[in-house]
């Protein structure tokens, strides 16, 4: 996928996450996008690491950065807490360069905003890191995988954990009718 | 650039420390006269661009107006001018700055804990560091300017790549 290609999809993520209420953080795009790309099959092209705080993209943060040089996005301060990205000057302009990839995927974005988009950073975390060892780990019981996300998270609790691995069971199984 | 990597065994330094350090300036200034002396050396376009400052000019550099129009406006004037003038004479060079930026937690005297960029508006407002450049070879520069004035808002125009 191009840059500008991913960066179409990326911008149209962040206007289906406020739709939805998002604080479209970096947090709140990192995790979104992890969703999009290793359940949704969408080929957004990074790299996800299991970071401090789930899984997190070098990749990622150094394109929104690219983005914001662009004007494809903007950051908004909304003191008292840190910034909320924006569609930018630019995004316009990307968007229509490809109508064909953003109609191909509109699907699987707006599923994810409407699972996601009204989570917290710190459930998103849960959540995320949950598909994480779901999708990666060799643990294949609910139960198992909440300790294994509390072994490598101690600071969530095996009972949030639980709860996590649950939510994304489920998030899993209604994908399917989109995925096919 | 060009030199050194023609010059340096796999185009890049060693990285054993004993080669390495074998590799000193005087090593390189000598290849560089001695290519330039030598009119049979395959080093010797790359030595005279160094010895008699024939070196690759700035053609056109990022625009924040041309980026508005296309987000890769300095790539676009690369590709077209590689085929109007060939990719021999052109050179494409560009970064932008990598990681996140400036937003970290800050505690404030009275204990509380805000973003930076909340409390800074300096931070908030800190530009991206993102530089772009389209060099061109000396020999055909003024061509190439001339040819850049008349066909630019014509070149950096986003092409729709999907219909």
């Amino acid at each position: 996928m191009e840059r500008l290609q991913r960066d179409a999809l990326l911008v149209t993520l962040i206007e289906h996450l406020q739709q939805q209420g998002s604080w479209c953080g970096e947090t709140h795009i990192q995790k979104t996008a992890y969703f999009l790309q290793d359940l949704m099959a969408v080929p957004l092209g990074f790299d996800f690491i299991l970071y401090k705080h789930g899984p997190y993209s070098f990749d990622l943060t150094s394109e929104l950065t690219q983005m914001r040089a662009d004007g494809i996005v903007s950051l908004l301060p909304q003191p008292p807490y840190g910034a909320s990205y924006r569609p930018g000057r630019t995004s316009e302009v990307v968007k229509n360069l490809y109508p064909k990839t953003i109609q191909k995927y509109t699907r699987q974005i707006n599923f994810i905003a409407q699972r996601l988009g009204a989570g917290n950073v710190a459930s998103l975390e849960r959540l995320a890191t949950a598909l994480f060892v779901t999708l990666r780990g060799k643990e294949a019981g609910v139960k198992a995988r909440a300790q294994r996300i509390s072994q490598l998270k101690p600071h969530i609790p095996v009972g949030e954990a639980l709860d996590a691995v649950q939510r994304v069971d489920g998030i899993r199984h209604d994908s399917q009718a989109i995925l096919g | 650039m060009d030199f050194l990597k023609a010059y340096l065994p796999g185009q890049a330094f060693a990285t054993d420390v004993d080669s390495h350090l074998r590799m000193t300036d005087h090593e390189v200034l000598s290849a560089i006269l001695e290519a330039d002396r030598n009119p049979d050396s395959p080093l010797h376009r790359e030595a005279q661009r160094i010895t008699r400052r024939e070196h690759f000019r700035c053609l056109y550099e990022r625009n924040p107006e041309d980026v508005q129009v296309n987000p890769e406006a300095g790539k676009a004037v690369f590709g077209a001018a590689a085929v109007e003038f060939g990719k021999e004479n052109l050179r494409y060079d560009q970064y932008t700055q990598k990681g996140g930026g400036s937003d970290f937690p800050v505690l404030t005297d009275d204990d509380r804990i805000c973003s930076s960029i909340a409390l800074s508006t300096v931070l908030a407002n800190v530009p991206v560091v993102a530089i772009e450049y389209v060099f061109v070879d000396p020999s055909v520069r003024a061509r190439a300017e001339k040819w850049l004035k008349s066909h630019r808002s014509d070149i950096i125009r986003p092409v729709r790549r999907e219909e």
